[in-house]
């Protein structure tokens, strides 16, 4: 049935929400596909190879959708996609999910599909969900009700790829087309085909998904079950995580050290060395707590608990004007903003959507960690408990920010009524380990290619504007330079070479383009609590919230000696041009708060202005964020200065 | 079909909102108040349009309810727009 043009022939993929479309054609294509959006439609398909044997197919995954004739913005895309009406052909076979476990609710997309004369096969998934209800498919009675072929597959395992290449090859247009109101006939086909081999079976999972459903949804215990599972997934996360984020940080500091011995002092190595192998690692580190994130997440939704949380989630959420759809990708964002913003093309009311992707940037992800170790470690110093509150204070404070913003977009620029709060509800069922496995791969990759790239860009260019211009050492710089020469011991040279480094370093700052940019700032963000030098760290921290350290270690001239505890030390100690303290305990709690709330990431901007299709709502972001930061931030320094903390 | 379902209605009682249907009864879909686009997506899982039968899984908010073999969450808002009639084995 496949053409041999000279194109690739193309294969669609259509099918209802949750019958392993995706899970398919993420096994057909592994990572080798990208998104296609297209104009007027807020919602898209994604688009892949498959070699089966020496053939080439591209194949579309269409989004999933209940019916095609609805005005909603996935099925709009469908339609047109499957009409040929988007600057495209129409499709050369058509794969149509079947669920075994529900067959006749899915047979009515088909229904739909055989009005138009496409080569069709179908893919026929859950078969194992149907076994344990005490029945399976007849495909022998199914393919001869349907007129095409019919396949049973289990995408997650690769077994499954020769039946679905030979039903492609296969494919036919049917020859019988089923009524335009396709109920009847739906189940009256799906009678014919299931077998009922156990008829006490399904009453007997009935009864246990009512049991595990009344437990996991009750106000109280489903509450209590839903605060237990998340935190033993965050807690697993930053556990778990931290050994291979100290190797990968490891691992960097050793290919610096290596280039640093292989390649002369100059801008070459500083480029290399600063720019290049501080940017990718400065991403790099954050993808085990991604990858983790996604493993559990996939696990978890595969056990079915994920659809009643989100479900549980719309009760509390609803209020601020956010659907349950919105808690995954709220939850991501604990991670990295990234890939919840990504993770929001699965809320499909666009309002609901873009108000997920407005706020998300609110709730804490990992990037501000060491900022947020940094500053409460000047605040409360030798004091634990306390400091572990500032920590879950900041997260706090985060997620009551998003939601409240959340309520005011709602009730202001994305006025409206919300889609009614309906989800399906998958079957409790034992995930594969496997398939979380390549979840996670492949959202790690898409975040490394997404993000990595783009700040591997803007740390190179910030190298360049605290790198120039070059300013020539001071003269209390050369006369240290002198001193090394005539110094006696070694012991005395280094000391001396270290001081020299480090005031000539900050005084390159000083006159870089970033230096200047510090000084200009410097009346905007004094109310938060920064002088000239935060405001570089600041301004340097706008392209990622993490390079704050270190942008300030090197304006606080750290040279080559920097450590975690040694910032920490280094910065209290720091001093003003005026000689009071860099960071006293209000400028410290401005600035903590700034960072909770300042959207200090162009990455995610870049990100949202993608998911969104157009700058308008990445400069809202940013603008909005920006504002309530700077405004809460100076508020919080003027509290804690009138309550005594100077 | 209105007919059938009239006389139903005559013979078991009006409609309930099922907000407020107990769990484990079979019923009857026979009207709903939900938005004319909202309705849309109902429609296709199963929850408006023509009558079809119905189990609530669980009552109250969060409501779920199983549809053709499909269970679905539904927020306490849409529960309140749908009304059923108890199916006659359930008496």
């Amino acid at each position: 049935m496949i053409s041999t043009s000279v194109t690739p022939p193309r294969a669609v993929l259509l099918g209802q929400p949750n019958t392993g479309k995706t899970t398919l054609f993420n096994r057909l294509c592994g990572l080798r596909s990208h998104v296609a959006n297209y104009p007027g439609i807020t919602a898209d398909a994604r688009i892949g190879r498959w070699q089966p044997g020496d053939t080439t197919i591209e194949l579309v995954d269409l989004p999933g959708v209940y019916s095609l004739d609805l005005d909603l913005p996935e099925s709009t895309l469908c339609r047109r996609f499957l009409n040929g009406k988007l600057g495209e052909a129409k499709p050369d076979v058509l794969l149509i999910f079947l669920d075994a476990s529900k067959l006749a609710r899915t047979l009515r997309l088909y229904a739909q599909a055989t009005r138009l004369e496409i080569p069709i096969c179908c893919v026929l998934t859950m078969a194992d969900s149907a076994l344990q209800q005490g029945s399976s498919i007849d495909i022998e009675v199914l393919e001869e009700l349907l007129g095409v072929p019919v396949v049973s597959i289990d995408g997650r395992r690769r077994s499954s790829l020769g039946p679905v290449s030979l039903a492609v090859e296969s494919a036919t247009v049917p020859s019988r087309t089923p009524p335009d109101d396709p109920r009847d006939w739906s189940r009256a086909t799906a009678d014919s085909a299931v077998i009922v081999t156990d008829p006490e079976a399904r009453a007997t999972v009935t009864r246990r998904t009512d049991r595990i459903d009344q437990f996991v949804t009750h106000p109280l215990w489903g509450t209590l079950t839903f605060l237990t599972v998340m935190s033993a997934l965050f807690l697993t996360i930053f556990w778990l995580a931290s050994w291979p984020m100290d190797w990968i940080d490891a691992l960097f500091s050793v290919a610096s050290s290596v280039i640093e011995g292989a390649l002369d002092a100059g801008p070459l190595r500083s480029l290399i060395t600063d720019g290049v192998v501080g940017g990718v690692g400065s991403t790099v580190v954050f993808v085990p707590q991604i990858a983790l994130l996604f493993f559990l997440l996939s696990l978890l939704e595969e056990t079915g608990y994920l659809a009643r949380a989100a479900l549980l989630a719309d009760r509390f959420m609803r209020p601020f004007g956010l659907p349950g759809h919105a808690f995954v990708p709220l939850l991501s964002s604990h991670a990295c903003a990234i890939p919840a913003i990504l993770c929001s093309r699965l809320i499909p009311d666009r309002q609901d959507r873009l108000a997920t992707i407005l706020v998300a940037p609110f709730l804490s992800c990992s990037a501000r960690l060491p900022v947020y170790v940094l500053l409460i470690s000047l605040l409360f110093a030798g004091q634990p408990l306390l400091a572990g509150l500032a920590f879950t204070g900041c997260y706090l404070l985060g997620a009551i920010a998003a939601l409240l913003s959340s309520l005011l977009v709602r009730k202001t620029i994305l006025r409206g009524p919300s889609r009614p709060f309906v989800m399906e509800l998958p079957p409790y069922q034992r995930p594969s380990i496997g398939h979380a496995l390549e979840v996670a791969g492949e959202r790690s990759w898409t975040f490394l290619r997404k993000a990595g790239t783009v700040i591997l860009l803007i740390c190179i260019a910030l190298w360049w504007l605290s790198s120039y211009p070059i300013n020539a050492p001071s003269a209390e710089v050369q006369s240290l330079r002198n001193q090394v020469a005539a110094a006696s011991t070694v012991d005395e040279k280094t000391a001396i070479e270290k001081r020299a480094n480090r005031l000539q370093a900050r005084e390159q700052v000083a006159a870089s383009f970033c230096g200047r940019a510090g000084h200009w700032a410097e009346p905007i963000l004094e109310p938060v609590g920064a002088d000239w030098q935060l405001s570089v760290a600041i301004l340097s921290s706008f392209a990622a919230r993490e390079v704050f350290v270190s942008s300030l270690n090197v304006v606080l001239g750290a040279g080559d000696d920097s450590g975690a505890v040694g910032s920490i030390a280094r910065v209290r100690n720091s001093v003003r041009d005026d000689g009071s303290a860099l960071l006293t305990p209000s400028s410290a709690g401005g600035l903590l708060v700034f960072y909770v709330l300042a959207m200090q990431c162009l990455p995610t901007l870049a990100v949202t202005r993608r998911e969104t299709g157009g700058l308008r709502w990445a400069l809202l972001q940013l603008g909005y964020m920006t504002a309530l930061a700077w405004a809460l931030g100076a508020a919080t320094r003027t509290l804690l200065i009138a309550l005594g903390w100077p | 079909m209105i007919r059938s379902i009239k006389a139903r209605q005559d013979l078991l009682g009006g409609p309930v909102r099922l907000a407020s249907i107990s769990a484990n009864t079979p019923f009857e879909l026979v009207s709903d108040t939900v938005p004319g686009e909202q309705r849309q997506l109902l429609e296709a899982m199963g929850l408006a349009g023509a009558p079809g039968s119905l189990r609530v899984c669980r009552s109250g908010s969060p409501c779920i309810v199983e549809v053709d073999g499909t269970r679905l969450g539904l927020s306490s808002a849409i529960a309140r727009c749908i009304m059923a009639v108890p199916l006659p084995s359930s008496r």
